[in-house]
């Protein structure tokens, strides 16, 4: 393989199984030894033939959609438009509003298929020589696409080849005029997932479960009958609609996580889940549909009560139960069509050639996002992908002209590398420049937080004017549209370690934090204490009940009575004096 | 030639226009412009059928390896048995039973994983094996028949060519009763039966059936002694203490734990335990309504019994005596609010129907212990595992059961949360006590029955009680509970209908048969079905249910009438702010004694209803102190228990002649020689009651004795009566008060009489004697007869009662204000 720095193209396919991040597709059968298969994110190098290769660039603000492809022009422009239509379709069957939405537009690698395994497995060889001379066998699989993200930046990694009618799963391609795809189930799991405030577990297993039995065409969505267990449980409910069948009564099932429960116990809950959410959206012709997005709107901030649950759908947990029960006999055996009657028109656009700041910057992005991913799933790994990156990220400032883009990318690569001295200081000179995103700010905020808190003596707190630096940034980073759990969380070590008492309305802006990500432990527990140092025992005791009530880890629940007992001896001491 | 001035020219005329008067006048008459008036609404036939009809599924128990779950499903008159496995892919065996027409399966239980037995209305026991899909009966009454040797015979003929007066002696099919599985064996169960053409002859026996031989085994018996009595069995099979009810106060006798059989030794259960714990038993006149004891069941320590009582309390708690000690045990299940035994559950009896009369016709000890085919229930729960009492069921209905076993507990305590507006039974468990049988239920809904697996948390539902009606169908309904302004709570429960004819709905207020009785608090096919015609329908719990302690039971003794309209009427001022109804547009409907409130309601308040409905209704609580008429028939012309003794002593005296002619020969009809039973001298306190030429003679003896046997059984004392006596104010008991037939000139208001003709646990007179009394006043009621059911089913539990009462009510509540104009002249 020849080294990165003679600028050759060449794609590299490592492939499957990284985890819950990665979108798995279509899979080559692994390697015939019994081996170990590490499962690696690609990552884009040089390749000879760069001058026959064209990049091209599409944006469709509507939809947060940005493509950097390589190719051809009718391909890229039917996958943007298709991109859109199948956006506008996900729309009929989900709200928006329970989707994740990032400042970040949804950036995808569209990439043709150069071919060569002898490229691939010299590359590998070259890159990854250390761990075969070390002696793990290491085994391969082809993957078509994947999705990285890093809670606010996501990419779409995926490649095209006439071949096979996969990439994305559902992508095929009518000669080179057309590609047809729709999304992943995983994809949809993802932006319910990621959505903020977070949405009930339940729905986002459900409604992926809905989605997974849908067919999406141009035009419409067809819901396939419910898949219960196995085909032939299917056709046994179906002839017999008295058959035993386990189903979790609502409160068990609307409290439980996707994460409590073992591998049989969790493919029953999620049947329920789709069940559920299934009845809700299409039984008796979608009476109940609003009942469900309001229930779930309510959830979100209350949590799933019986009472509430009657105010939405007008009867008890124990009857939806009996009547989800009812329901699955002929759930079995029923579609449902949605079909609008007019979408909105593709937005106008231009696929153009993309500049050398768009594809250095994609690719950029593409290798820090792989970093991370190397980081957290492949320690071993780690120093190749960060090489790797920086690497890049050389390529990109030489091939581009001082890109603030550029610089807030490499920025976050230090930062995401922990190396906050190198970090910073592109950041800012970035964010002088460009207007950054809530990571940025964050990573600033983090960066002059460590670093002061470095630098003080031993019990001092934060200095006024130390304090007013890491808030300013955090402040920005709250602003943007997407909430993040870790601004919130030190937000609240800031204040705990500042010299500078915060106003009510300070308290107020964390307190937010506990209202989006009511499950991180951290966020109540800094409002808590806060509180508590102020003299609001009753108000910091309130916050721990809400903690107690949201907390899952054990950990969290010790810490959240630690507190309480504290507090009350202090309630006691106040009432006593 | 026939001229204008002709008089058939006249008459002709004068005929031809009285002609067209006529016609003309009848055309007016015909056609006439009448107010429109909107058709009534038929009855949906069919949906009332669907509420109605018999549940689904009555039966349901878990095996022991909680692998395996059974239960019946009835559709159209036959039974089928399904067994299903508990888990996944569920495989399903059916085992039809057959045409049982009503009868209703009183038992199913595991044997062992592969086999079940059951028992049925018809007094069958029999077994199932799964893996064949088969059932067998294994024990019926014929089998089950006991030899009778009777004094019913022509002993004219007795001579000495007859060997035995075993010669004439007759079988009489005797109806086996399951009681449990043998201790020592789940292939042997241990059954009851009482047989007898008299008194003298009956006796009750308890045995060790096999169920895979059909060998019966005798265990243990005792001579039924009193025309009222009860037997406790403990878990061996043996009898354990009799209570002679016959007079009060009531008598107990205990027996030995072990004894041979018809040798049994009896002592006073005064003798076995202390005074102040002995004689609440035996109740009198005045503490068997107020404060007692009574028996429940026996332990697995044969020497421990289970009993309830109230002294001291309100209400009444559950406890244990060792009989062998007199010290009481640790047992002491005590609850400040609720009743956990039933003192009415042994007094008195649910409705007898026209089979189980048929049986009584030849075994008359049937009639004497009140032998049903299902037993009285209890509220002691008993692990099938280690025999132990682990739980208590209260009466009440839906009341949560009280648990002993701490895991038991646990997991009624996980089933409650998961389930908080379902009442909730747990039925079964396996031997590990990890996967549970439950039945979740409302007052809306007949159930469903679940396998809960705690471990894992895990719910299988395996089947509907009622499948039909749907959901959809049936009329959501809830309990309420307010307060009366003396501060007592008022309950019942409020059935919505789907689709009110009009709006506001109309209303029916409901007073169910449950005086001193638990109020029937679950789904109920009769608030169903009055619902499906389109009302609002309430159930209020008046004042006389029980369950709640003494001190509810006997709030409102005083005007009872006037007592459950006040609750009524509190009610229904609070039901106008949740469900609105039309004031103009209610109806009372009331069975037995809540007929009688229904018609005094109707009479107190003939502002407040338009209709009412009595459902073997009484006329006042006169009634209530006569005994049914089966136990009337029975009784009726018995002499004074004095004769009784009498005859007892005539009758030893003929034994003894025919032993005598046995051995010597010889015939009946000489003039004997023998000892001379009218001799005073013999039998003290003797007289001849025979009446006859020749006492001497043995025939005459034996033939005047016959004559008399049937009529020398003392009456037992008729305890509901005396209840109803004692409970309410003397001159409701007369009749001087609440009397319908006294105010029935305020009775304007239509009247259904539904009533149960030839009922031998219903009274028909009362019924008869309004009809007869209304007709006088030219307001002839509705009148609807019904024969007695085959089984014991009441009035309300009968399909034809309701579709009548449904027509009853669209006729008389919707009348679609059809305004009766002034009378027109048309000639």
């Amino acid at each position: 393989m020849r080294p990165p720095r003679h600028r050759h193209w060449q794609i590299l396919l490592l492939l499957p199984a990284l985890g819950m991040r990665l979108a798995l597709a279509q899979s080559e059968p692994p390697s015939s030894t019994d081996e170990p298969v590490l499962s690696l994110p690609p990552f884009v190098v040089d390749h000879d033939d760069r001058r026959t290769r064209t990049w091209r660039f599409v944006s469709l603000p509507e939809v947060d959609f940005e493509l950097l492809t390589d190719v051809d022009s009718q391909q890229a422009r039917d996958f943007a438009s298709n991109y859109f239509r199948q956006e506008q379709l996900l729309n009929q069957l989900i709200p928006e509003r329970f989707l994740w939405r990032s400042d970040q537009p949804k950036r995808h690698l569209l990439i043709a298929d150069p071919g060569g395994s002898a490229i691939r497995d010299s590359t590998m060889n070259a890159l990854f020589g250390n761990i075969k001379n070390s002696g793990k066998k290491t085994g391969m699989r082809l993957m078509p696409n994947i999705r990285l993200d890093d809670g606010e930046t996501s990419m779409v990694y995926a490649y095209s080849r006439q071949q096979t009618p996969d990439a994305l799963v559902r992508l095929t391609l009518y000669g080179r005029s057309e590609i047809n795809f729709s999304f992943l189930t995983n994809r949809i799991r993802f932006l319910l997932a990621r959505r903020t405030p977070a949405l009930p577990h339940w729905f986002v297993e459900g409604l992926s479960g809905v989605y997974d039995t849908s067919e999406f065409s141009q035009d419409d969505i067809e819901i396939g009958p419910v898949l219960w267990i196995s085909g032939s449980e299917a056709d046994a409910l179906r002839r017999n609609s008295n058959r035993p069948r386990q189903l979790l009564p609502l409160s068990r099932l609307f409290s439980t996580l996707t994460t409590d429960q073992s591998v049989a116990s969790r493919e029953a809950w999620i049947r329920q889940c789709t069940l559920f959410v299934r009845w809700a959206m299409f039984a008796e012709e979608g009476r109940y549909r609003d009942a469900l997005w309001k229930f779930v709107d309510g959830t979100v901030t209350g949590g799933a009560s019986d009472s509430f649950f009657r105010e939405c759908f007008g009867f008890s947990f124990a009857d939806g139960r009996d009547i989800l029960s009812d329901y699955l006999a002929t759930a079995t055996n029923d579609d449902h069509r949605i079909a609008p009657r007019r979408l909105p028109r593709t937005p106008r656009f231009q696929v153009r050639r993309a500049t050398p700041e768009e594809i250095w910057f994609g690719r950029l992005e593409w290798s820090r996002l792989a970093f991370i991913c190397a980081d957290q799933h492949f320690p071993e790994l780690r120093d190749a992908y960060l090489k790797n990156a920086r690497n890049t990220g050389r390529l990109a400032q030489q091939e581009t002209t001082d890109s603030a883009r550029i610089q807030l990318s490499l920025g976050l690569l230090e930062f995401n590398a922990k190396n906050l001295k190198t970090a910073l200081p592109l950041l800012e000179q970035a964010t002088a420049r460009v207007p950054g995103s809530a990571s940025v700010y964050y990573a600033i905020a983090a960066c002059r937080y460590q670093a002061a808190h470095a630098a003080l003596p031993a019990d001092t707190k934060f200095s006024i004017d130390q304090t007013g630096e890491i808030l300013a940034n955090l402040d920005l980073a709250r602003r943007q549209r997407m909430p993040m759990a870790r601004v919130y969380t030190l937000l609240g070590n800031l204040w705990l370690n500042s010299e500078l008492t915060p106003s009510a309305s300070d308290l107020e802006e964390l307190s937010e934090g506990i209202d989006l990500f009511p499950s991180v432990a951290r966020i109540s527990l800094s409002v808590a204490l806060l509180h508590a140092e102020l003299g609001q025992i009753d108000r910091a005791l309130e916050v721990v009940y809400i903690g107690l009530q949201n907390s899952r880890s054990q950990q969290d629940i010790a810490q959240f009575y630690r507190l309480e007992e504290t507090l009350l001896d202090q309630l006691a001491l106040l009432s006593d004096g | 030639m026939l001229t204008l001035s002709s008089p058939v020219y006249r008459r002709s005329a004068l005929l031809l226009a009285t002609l067209l008067i006529c016609v003309g006048s009848v055309h007016a008459q015909l056609w006439r412009r009448t107010p429109k008036v909107a058709p009534t609404p038929g009855v949906n036939q069919e949906h009332l059928n669907a509420f109605l009809r018999p549940l689904y599924t009555t039966r349901a128990t878990l095996s022991r390896d909680g692998r395996h779950l059974a239960y019946t499903i009835t559709k159209a008159g036959s039974t089928t048995i399904e067994v299903v496995g508990t888990d996944y892919p569920y495989p399903r065996r059916s085992i039809t039973l057959g045409d049982l027409a009503e009868a209703r399966l009183t038992a199913l239980d595991w044997i062992a994983p592969g086999r079940l037995v059951f028992a049925t209305e018809e007094w069958t026991i029999g077994v199932i094996d799964i893996d064949q899909e088969v059932a067998r009966a294994v024990l019926d009454p014929i089998r089950f028949s006991t030899e009778i040797i009777p004094f019913d015979v022509n002993l004219a003929a007795f001579g000495p060519e007859q060997d035995s007066l075993r010669d004439v002696s007759y079988k009489i099919d005797r109806p086996p009763r399951l009681v449990r599985f043998a201790n020592h064996s789940r292939a042997k169960v241990i059954i009851e039966g009482v047989a007898g053409a008299h008194l003298r002859d009956s006796r009750w026996v308890t045995a060790e059936l096999n169920l895979d031989t059909g060998e019966v085994k005798l265990l243990d018996a005792v001579d039924i002694s009193t025309p009222a009595m009860r037997a406790l069995i403990d878990r061996s099979g043996r009898f354990r203490l009799v209570e002679e009810r016959d007079k009060l106060p009531i008598q107990w006798r205990v027996g030995a734990k072990e004894s041979k059989l018809f040798k049994k030794r009896w002592r006073s259960l005064d003798s076995v335990l202390p005074p102040e714990v002995a004689d609440p038993f035996s109740a009198n006149a005045d503490t068997l309504w107020t404060e007692r004891s009574f028996p429940l069941a026996f332990d697995a320590d044969p020497d421990v019994l289970i009993y309830a009582s109230n002294v001291g309390r309100n209400t009444y708690g559950i406890f244990g005596i060792d009989l062998s000690t007199g010290e009481p045990t640790n047992l002491a299940a005590i609850d400040q609010k609720i009743d956990l035994a039933d003192p009415a559950a042994t007094l008195f009896s649910p409705p007898l129907g026209d089979r189980e009369s048929h049986f009584r016709s030849f075994n008359v000890a049937m009639h004497y212990t009140e032998f049903r085919a299902d037993r009285a229930p209890s509220p002691l729960i008993v692990d099938r595992n280690s025999g132990r009492m682990i739980g208590i069921r209260p009466p009440l209905e839906f009341a949560r059961t009280r648990w002993i076993d701490p895991r038991l507990t646990l997991a009624d305590a996980e089933i409650a949360r998961a389930f908080p507006d379902r009442d909730h039974r747990i039925i079964d468990w396996d031997d590990t006590q990890s996967r549970f049988l439950v039945h979740l239920s409302s007052a809306s809904d007949p159930g469903r029955y679940f396998v809960f697996e705690k471990p894992s948390g895990n719910w299988t539902e395996f089947v509907q009680a009622s499948p039909q009606p749907t959901r959809e169908q049936r009329h959501h309904t809830e309990r309420f509970t307010i307060r009366s302004p003396s501060g007592l709570p008022i309950t019942g429960q409020i059935a919505v209908p789907n689709k009110p004819l009009i709006d506001p709905p109309s209303l029916v207020v409901y007073f169910p048969d449950a005086l001193w009785q638990s109020p029937p608090s679950g789904y109920s096919p009769a608030m169903q079905t009055l619902a499906e015609t389109g009302c609002l329908v309430l159930q209020v719990d008046y004042p006389g249910t029980s369950g709640r302690g003494n001190e509810f039971l006997f709030s409102a003794r005083e005007a009872p009438d006037q007592a459950a309209l006040a609750a009524v009427e509190t009610t229904l001022k609070w039901l106008q702010t949740k469900h609105s109804f039309s004031p103009r547009r209610i109806a009372v409907v009331g069975a037995g004694y809540g007929g009688w409130l229904a018609l005094r309601a109707a009479e107190l308040r003939p502002d407040l209803f338009r209709c009412v409905v009595s459902l073997n209704g009484i006329n006042s609580l006169e009634s209530l102190t006569r005994a049914p008429p089966e136990r009337e028939s029975r009784e009726s012309g018995y002499r004074r228990q004095e004769q009784a003794r009498n005859t007892m002593a005539y009758e030893q005296s003929i034994l003894d002649d025919l032993n005598t002619l046995m051995k010597r020969g010889g015939n009946t009809e000489e003039t004997t020689s023998f000892e001379d039973p009218t001799d005073a001298k013999n039998l003290e306190a003797y007289k001849d009651p025979t009446g006859t030429d020749n006492p001497d003679s043995l025939s005459t003896r034996i033939a005047a004795f016959r004559k008399m046997n049937d009529h020398t059984v003392a009456k037992a004392v008729n305890l509901r009566g005396r209840l109803a006596s004692w409970y309410f104010p003397q001159d409701y008991i007369r009749g001087k008060e609440g009397s319908v037939l006294q105010d029935l000139e305020k009775l304007m208001a239509p009247l259904l009489i539904c009533q149960e003709v030839d009922s031998l646990s219903a009274r028909s007179d009362d019924a008869i004697a309004l009809r007869r009394q209304l007709r006088r006043l030219k307001r002839e009621p509705r009148f609807f007869e019904l024969p007695a059911a085959t089984y014991g089913r009441s009035l309300e539990q009968r399909p034809e009662t309701w579709l009548e009462v449904a027509d009853f009510l669209y006729t008389n509540l919707y009348n679609f204000n059809v305004e009766i104009g002034p009378t027109e002249e048309v000639l």
